[in-house]
């Protein structure tokens, strides 16, 4: 082997070597890409999130701030509910904490909470 | 150590909520389809009545905040669990303790919806870093952190033993006796707390002599918590509370780490 296939055998294994060098560090800087962009997408997210948490709020704010009167058939309201304590299976839920005797304005507002779920229930069946 | 993610926590976290302040309960209920009111009750504190994926939760307006927030986590507990079922919880349901004093969330909806309701007003993932910077448990850090999260001294200090960081039980003792407890795993099973309050516990005059909460915590013999054999080789740290309905819960800090050796 003459000095200059030497010569050539070495450039030769900087060469690679520098190559190897080029690509690790660019495979550093696209790790690093896909983690700042990962962070970036993140973030995004988490905005969108609390916009729709702001959004509620100002939805649940805005409903408030408007009566609405709800117009119901009392004895009609009454009889739905004997019917949802007697049926074994219900699309309705009801729960009370630290429930005691039934008072009848406690009921009044019962039934009108069960008749405003099915106005809008209707109202969304019409949409 | 990850936590697994919790039904509450997961709507939490669904929308953005990531600091204590954030956690508006009345904004997840709407996003779980349920609306909030309030209006004099008189026959229970808050209820629930929904249809198909609607709801309306209806909370007593005479009410403390605090209550009123409990009581629409709670409601929305039972929109997670009981869908389509109709309960009525009663306060005699709450407190009754099992035979072992573990409150068996399993088949009882109120606990169950207890749980839900300390998911949501106290999430994991927000709680525990909190808690990782704290060394010792005391009363006025329960505080501090039951304020951060608007949620009781009660609640705030069994998710801290929850953790099970804090070598620290809280016993709830009643004029007739001991409700109930909570020990975290990190405490051996051997320090088991007396059924009876002793007179020389600071809780003592609390509960029998309409005596004002101590400032700050008193060591005190182990023996007057725990009638194990040994136990009168130990002191530890109590601060008892007022609870309501005549109770009160003491803190008991076993700061002393030979207590801990199984």
């Amino acid at each position: 082997m003459s000095v200059g296939d030497n010569q050539s055998m070495r450039l030769s294994i900087l060469d690679d070597f520098m190559i190897e060098e080029i690509l690790a560090a660019e495979g550093d800087a696209t790790a690093a890409d896909g983690e700042a962009i990962r962070r970036d997408v993140e973030r995004a997210e988490l905005l969108a999130r609390k916009s729709r948490l702001k959004a509620l709020r100002e939805e649940i704010d805005r409903e408030r701030s408007t009566s609405r009167v709800i117009q119901f058939d009392s004895e009609r309201m009454r009889a739905k509910l004997k019917a949802i304590g007697s049926a074994a299976v219900s699309p309705v839920t009801m729960a009370a904490r630290s429930g005691k005797a039934v008072d009848d304005d406690d009921l009044n507002s019962l039934l009108e909470d069960l008749a405003e779920l099915e106005q809008d229930s209707e109202a969304r069946d019409d949409e | 150590m990850i936590g697994r993610v919790s039904a509450a926590e997961t709507a939490l976290q669904e929308l953005g909520i990531t600091e204590p302040s954030e956690i508006d309960v009345e904004v997840v209920a709407r996003y779980l389809g349920a609306k909030v009111k309030y209006r004099p009750l008189k026959a229970c504190e808050a209820r629930i009545v929904g249809h198909a994926d609607r709801a309306i939760i209806t909370v007593d307006t005479r009410s403390t905040d605090r209550r009123k927030r409990f009581s629409v986590a709670h409601e929305l507990g039972h929109w997670h669990y009981h869908r389509g079922q109709c309960l009525i919880c009663r306060s005699t349901d709450i407190d009754k303790p099992t035979s072992d004093d573990r409150r068996e969330r399993g088949s009882n909806p109120e606990l169950q919806a207890d749980a839900y309701a300390a998911d949501l007003l106290l999430p994991g993932y927000i709680f525990r870093p909190l808690v990782n910077d704290v060394d010792r448990l005391t009363l006025a850090g329960v505080r501090e952190l039951a304020t951060l999260f608007h949620a009781s001294v009660t609640a705030t200090a069994m998710r801290a033993l929850g953790t099970n960081r804090f070598p620290a039980l809280l016993v709830c003792h009643g004029q007739d006796g001991r409700k109930w407890f909570r020990r975290p795993p990190v405490v051996p099973d051997r320090w088991f707390p007396r059924a009876d309050l002793q007179p020389e516990s600071s809780a003592f005059p609390m509960l029998f002599k309409n005596g004002i909460e101590p400032k700050q915590p008193k060591r005190i013999k182990a023996s007057a918590w725990f009638d194990t054999y040994t136990a009168d080789r130990f002191t530890l740290l109590e601060q008892p509370f007022s609870l309501p309905n005549s109770q009160v819960a003491t803190l008991l800090v076993l700061d002393d780490v030979a207590m801990l050796s199984q």
